[in-house]
């Protein structure tokens, strides 16, 4: 009889042998007393009660709208600051602040979200989705911070806080800790019981799942995604309010605990509340064990940072494998017309003609002005902007044909930065970077692996795992990077007699090979676009299963993207290295590689171009300041500006390019389809926009179809939508 | 994205508690004047007509760049009070005479927390400004055009740099710069390994007048390497002044508090009676809190760094009650004591902080050296190369906000005062005269230590 061992079980035999590896390695020397063990346990239960209810939040967001919110931490932040200046500033009783604030205000915010943007996310691609709460994170806290200036402080008392809390051996466990796990434990099975005893909360799952379905079933499907909002919001208040006095009433501080929910909210699979809470424990308590008893030497000094990743990780490995879905098969993309040889030469020519001219002092001479006149510290800051959009430009193959969402590829060109100032780098050594290149594209393929059995959101947090290992264990090493190295790492390189580095007398060099260079990775990805690669890849994100029937093999095919999207991203690492000339450890964070994200998928991640738009938009900002100064209205738009511009994904989902660039094409007398696709969708999105005056058009001019009598129903206020119409053609990646 | 805005405002702060002031002892510290520089201007001012003399320079104005991390996204408005202090300054001098005969210009370049922003920073400065003044940009490894940018003349002598504060060994050693905040570095060229560096231990010797055998724990700001390794000398010194250290451990602003007990349980299980955080103001309110949670009574000496010398611990109430802070400087409490400190204080509208005393001091410096440039050679001898000349051998005691004359670009400070928090007000608790410094040399020690290898036995 063949015995036949789990594959679940032999992954959890390994990592349970190399945790034992590493705490054993690790060990601090302190005694497992009553002592310790009280220390730990509290510590650890109180830190996970902290993350059990952000997590549980985020869980029921999931579970009820389908969208994995990554602003939860940033509203309940906004929250907390709400609560704080009721409470603390005005002088209102608890009771009714907490009122306030989680009944009046966190439903507000929730049922304006839906109103007014998650509604639209409904169909979206998962990188628009992902890439809109992340704009939605960053809006918050910039409101946050416009409001409530960081430079005064401000602190929420605990609860209860002049009480003495209870005692366990040596340790004291404050009634606010105590509140606080209990309240996550209260708020994980009222959650639970709420979505799965409750009609409201089945009708929240039911919609979900299918609204037209839940609609049928006499469901109010608009109702109920706005009360799973507001539902998502108190629930982020509450968490923002209990863990503030915490972690201190700062933004960063309570926004970003979105990372270490997001593990907890992974271990429960973003379905089970009560495991939310569970995996907020793990989480709480993997920290203080390390606290307490670890000790993680110089050459991890920074690895008990990386616990949540690494936590999140190690949840993934254990998701089932993603099956193949059959029956959901969507035509999200119209057929689209490919950019022709020629074209995509000429795009790279006006991309060089256009950085060229800017470099070499042209354009104030064309235009009669000082507008867009260069200088060394602008050369240096041009080439800043293009290494960053090489790494965007990288992501294009990835997220943008194969649906595959990555956070990783800065963290990628970190790595490949720092192997650059192994290999080459610090002697001037070009053919280092093919060295890097060829060690990225591995690497790229090592983050593939768990994409060959996850997909969609959870291939793009264990990309944001990897990201946060990267940063925090990867890149510290010392022998990756030397903590005591200061000053310029990189020398100069020569290519064919060009000398690129950061220095100024050769910054406008070094633009110059960077615009080549991007332009060369533009019109490459321009015609690998043309071939059978792309279509298997575009393929592979419309329907796997479809391309498996078809014989695509998925496994190779995803390797293959994940390879090129690494190389492409250590190319971009050595180029920042030898940009920046130095590089210090916390160089590469993953909130420095999202907004590249964002950028990307604001501008069309599907289309090349976007890539140099994104280095466009990079330099937008510093060239207004440049021209106007330095408004403070500038300033805020500043901070909020890249919030709204991803918000506004939510209604030009395809991205700024698409819709700018079919308009543009429009105008040129051979591209005729572009007129007609241009039309077409004015048409669709009239038709799909009913008006009360244009009832009578219904049988006439306006077919008298089920959706448009939905329509109509709607706008004459009798039932509640079945199924809301559509703003904007679908697109991405589904 | 750099660290976030905790993870940074520790990292400055953390070197800025070696803030350096050139003192005098408090039995013959004189109060500063605040006389305007143009009382000290000579009469050289209308003995020629003026020209512009170097990049920078022109004839009625004199322009120089405050480079400070103030627009990150992440950390806004960081700095902003160096940029801050730097134009109240220029307004105040300004309005009472001007510096080298001329208005002082500030433009101010926000280095972002970003490596390349800051060298961009020095090459903007190079092309429209004489010095940079009152600065204080955290990252600012690649320092080659600070010392090598050309003049006017087309000399490649570099520019001035008056920094108030400066957190990368490359500035801190480099030639041309004058720096408010203490240096540690031997700057022998060499400045990695095993070597001499110099910290101080003159607050740790008052603290043992409380607690003659102080033993406790050093709180490591933790958030970034470069911060732990400045630690690590720091420890070495307060070990060799006596105290025993039951552990060393990193901390973080941005943690919970909860996460604050394993300190809070060293110092209990330790039997501790002295705790030292060496990050900023929010870490040390959290390890209050947390102490008094726990109930932890044995310790007799709370001592926190300058970065705790803040409104916002003002307002962490009175569960942060008794925590000593130490600084290089007169404190603001005691404006009324010494000019320099209340026009700084008044000038800044009552709202004064210790990066904008720092950028402060070092315009004063500044203006110093170009009005003793103007009353040796001429109104039109303002120059980047005599002002470099001029900056090795400057005597400059900030009106005695510092104490006593320092005489080097780079030096570190025997001097100290010692305050202590109480009901939301810092008092003066060490020297007793208010307006005064403790100066003497035995408050500074030589360690000789590898910071980089130390680093690792920090938990």
């Amino acid at each position: 009889m063949r015995l036949k061992v789990s594959p679940r079980l032999i992954s959890a035999i390994v990592v349970g042998l190399v945790i034992l590896f590493l705490v054993n390695k690790n060990w601090g020397g302190a005694s497992i007393s009553a002592k310790t063990i009280s220390s730990f346990l509290v510590v650890g239960i109180a830190l996970g009660g902290i993350y059990a209810i952000t997590a549980g939040g985020l869980v029921v967001t999931y579970a009820t709208t389908g969208i994995f919110n990554f602003a939860h931490a940033a509203i309940g932040c906004f929250l907390a600051f709400c609560y704080w200046q009721l409470t603390v500033k005005q002088g209102l009783p608890t009771v009714v602040a907490l009122i306030i604030t989680l009944f009046v205000i966190a439903p507000a915010i929730g049922f304006l979200l839906d109103k007014v943007i998650m509604r639209r996310l409904r169909d979206a691609a998962l990188v628009v989705q992902l890439m809109v709460t992340v704009g939605l994170m960053l809006t918050f806290m910039g409101i946050t911070l416009t409001i409530w200036s960081p430079k005064t402080g401000r602190s929420l008392p605990q609860f209860f806080q002049n009480t003495q809390g209870v005692q366990f051996g040596d340790v004291t466990a404050t009634w606010h800790r105590i509140i606080t796990v209990v309240v996550a434990l209260l708020v994980a099975l009222g959650l639970r019981f709420l979505l799965y005893k409750t009609r409201l909360g089945i009708s929240m799952r039911a919609v979900v799942d299918s609204r037209s379905l839940a609609g049928l079933t006499g469901a109010k499907p608009s109702i109920i995604s706005g009360s799973s909002w507001a539902l998502g919001c108190m629930t982020a208040g509450l968490a923002g309010i209990l863990i503030a006095p915490e972690t201190g009433l700062v933004v960063e501080n309570l926004a970003l605990i979105i990372v270490v929910a997001s593990a907890a909210a992974a271990i429960a699979q973003l379905k089970s509340i009560p495991m939310a809470f569970i995996g907020g424990l793990v989480i709480g308590l993997a920290k203080s064990f390390s606290a307490v008893y670890l000790e993680w030497g110089k050459d991890w000094a920074y690895a008990d940072e990386a616990i949540p990743a690494a936590i999140l990780f190690i949840a993934l490995l254990f998701l089932p494998m993603a099956r193949l879905e059959t029956g959901k098969i969507r035509i999200t993309k119209r057929t689209e017309r490919l950019t022709k040889p020629w074209e995509a030469a000429l795009g790279a020519g006006v991309m060089i003609a256009i950085v060229g001219a800017w470099a070499n002092g042209w354009i104030p001479w064309i235009s009669g002005t000082t507008f867009g006149e260069r200088s060394t510290v602008w050369l240096g800051r041009g080439a800043g902007f293009l290494v960053l959009g090489l790494v965007m430009l990288s992501l294009i193959p990835l997220i943008g044909w194969a649906g595959q969402v990555s956070f990783a590829n800065y963290a990628i060109a970190g790595i490949g930065a720092v192997l650059f100032s192994h290999f080459g780098g610090q002697n001037g050594d070009a053919l280092g970077i093919v060295w890097v290149m060829l060690i990225c594209a591995p690497l790229g393929l090592a983050i593939a692996l768990p994409a060959l059995r996850l997909k969609g959101l959870y291939l793009a947090l264990a990309t944001m795992a990897f990201a946060e290992v990267a940063d925090k264990v990867l890149i510290r090493h010392p022998s990756m990077l030397d903590p005591s190295a200061t000053g310029v790492l990189f020398k100069p390189v020569n290519f064919f007699g060009i000398t690129i580095s950061s220095s100024a007398s050769d910054r406008k060099a070094f633009l110059m090979f960077l615009v080549i260079a991007f332009a060369l990775l533009f019109f490459m990805l321009e015609m690998l676009r043309r071939t059978r690669w792309a279509r298997r890849w575009i393929a592979m994100s419309d329907s796997p299963a479809a391309s498996a029937t078809i014989g695509v093999n998925l496994t190779t095919t995803k390797m293959m993207v994940f390879m090129l999207s690494g190389a492409m991203a250590g190319f971009a690492g050595c180029m920042i290295g030898l940009q920046r000339g130095a590089l210090s450890v916390d160089s590469f964070p993953l909130f420095a590689g999202l907004p590249l994200v964002l950028l990307i998928a604001v501008q069309g991640v599907r289309y090349p171009v976007a890539a140099f738009m994104g280095f466009i938009g990079l330099a937008s900002f510093p060239a207004l300041f440049e021209v106007l100064g330095k408004p403070s209205w500038l300033t805020a738009i500043e901070l909020i500006g890249p919030g709204i511009a991803a918000i506004a994904m939510a209604y030009r989902p395809e991205g700024a390019v698409f819709y700018s660039g079919r308009d543009l094409a429009g105008l040129l007398p051979w591209r005729k389809d572009a007129r007609e696709e241009k039309a077409l969708a004015v048409a669709k999105e009239r038709e799909q926009n009913i008006g009360k005056d244009e009832i009578g058009d219904m049988g006439l001019t306006r077919p008298f179809s089920a959706d448009k009598v939905a329509q109509l129903d709607r706008v004459l206020d009798i039932t509640d939508l079945v199924d809301e119409h559509k703003m904007a053609p679908t697109g991405g990646a589904s | 994205m750099k660290r976030i805005r905790a993870g940074v405002l520790i990292a400055a702060l953390s070197v800025s508690i070696l803030a350096v002031g050139c003192g005098r002892s408090g039995s013959d510290s004189e109060n500063g004047s605040g006389e305007s520089p143009a009382a000290k201007a000579n009469a050289n001012c209308t003995k020629e007509a003026l020209q512009a003399t170097e990049i920078g320079v022109s004839a009625d104005t004199i322009t120089v760049e405050v480079m400070a991390d103030t627009g990150s996204p992440l950390a806004p408005g960081l700095f902003q009070g160096n940029v801050d202090a730097m134009n109240a300054y220029a307004k105040w001098v300004n309005a009472n005479g001007g510096v080298g005969c001329r208005q002082l210009k500030v433009e101010a370049w926000d280095s972002k927390l970003d490596p390349t922003e800051s060298k961009n920073g020095i090459i903007n400065a190079c092309k429209t400004a004489v010095a940079m003044v009152g600065g204080n940009a955290l990252f600012n490894p690649d320092v080659t055009d600070l010392g090598k940018c050309v003049d006017k003349a087309g000399q490649p002598i570099g520019i001035p740099d008056f920094a108030a504060l400066a957190n990368d060994v490359n500035e801190q050693c480099a030639a041309n710069a004058w720096i408010v905040q203490a240096v540690s570095e031997p700057c022998t060229g060499v400045n990695t390994g095993v070597r001499d560096l110099k910290a101080f231990v003159g607050a740790t010797n008052f603290y043992k007048t409380i607690q003659p055998n102080l033993k406790g724990v050093f709180l490591v700001p933790g958030d970034l390497p470069t911060t732990v390794q400045s630690s690590t000398y720091q420890i070495e010194a307060q070990r060799s002044a006596g105290v025993t250290w039951i552990d060393t451990m990193k901390v973080s602003g941005r943690s919970e508090q909860s996460a604050f007990n394993t300190y809070v349980q060293a110092l209990k299980t330790g039997g501790g009676n002295y705790a030292y955080m060496g990050s900023n103001d929010v870490a040390m309110t959290k390890l209050r809190k947390e102490a008094k949670a726990q109930g932890l009574t044995g310790v007799d000496v709370w001592a926190c760094s300058l970065a705790c010398y803040t409104e916002n611990f003002k307002t962490a109430g009175a569960d942060v009650d008794g925590t000593y802070v130490w600084m290089q400087f007169v404190p603001f409490e005691e404006a009324s004591s010494n000019k320099t400190v209340e026009t700084y204080v008044n000038a800044m509208g009552g709202k004064p902080d210790s990066f904008g005393a720092q950028a402060w001091q070092a315009g004063m410096a500044f203006t110093q050296a170009v009005n003793e440039i103007v009353a040796e050679k001429g109104a039109n001898a303002i120059t980047r190369a005599n002002i470099l000349a001029k900056m090795k051998t400057l005597s400059f005691d900030a009106g005695g906000w510092i104490g006593k004359a320092r005489t080097s670009p780079k030096v570190f400070s025997d001097c100290m005062v010692i305050m202590q928090i109480n009901g939301g007000k810092f008092q003066r608790v060490f020297p007793k005269e208010v307006g005064t410094l403790d100066c003497k040399s035995s408050n500074i020690v030589t360690v000789k230590i590898d910071p980089a290898a130390a680093a690792a036995n920090i938990k």
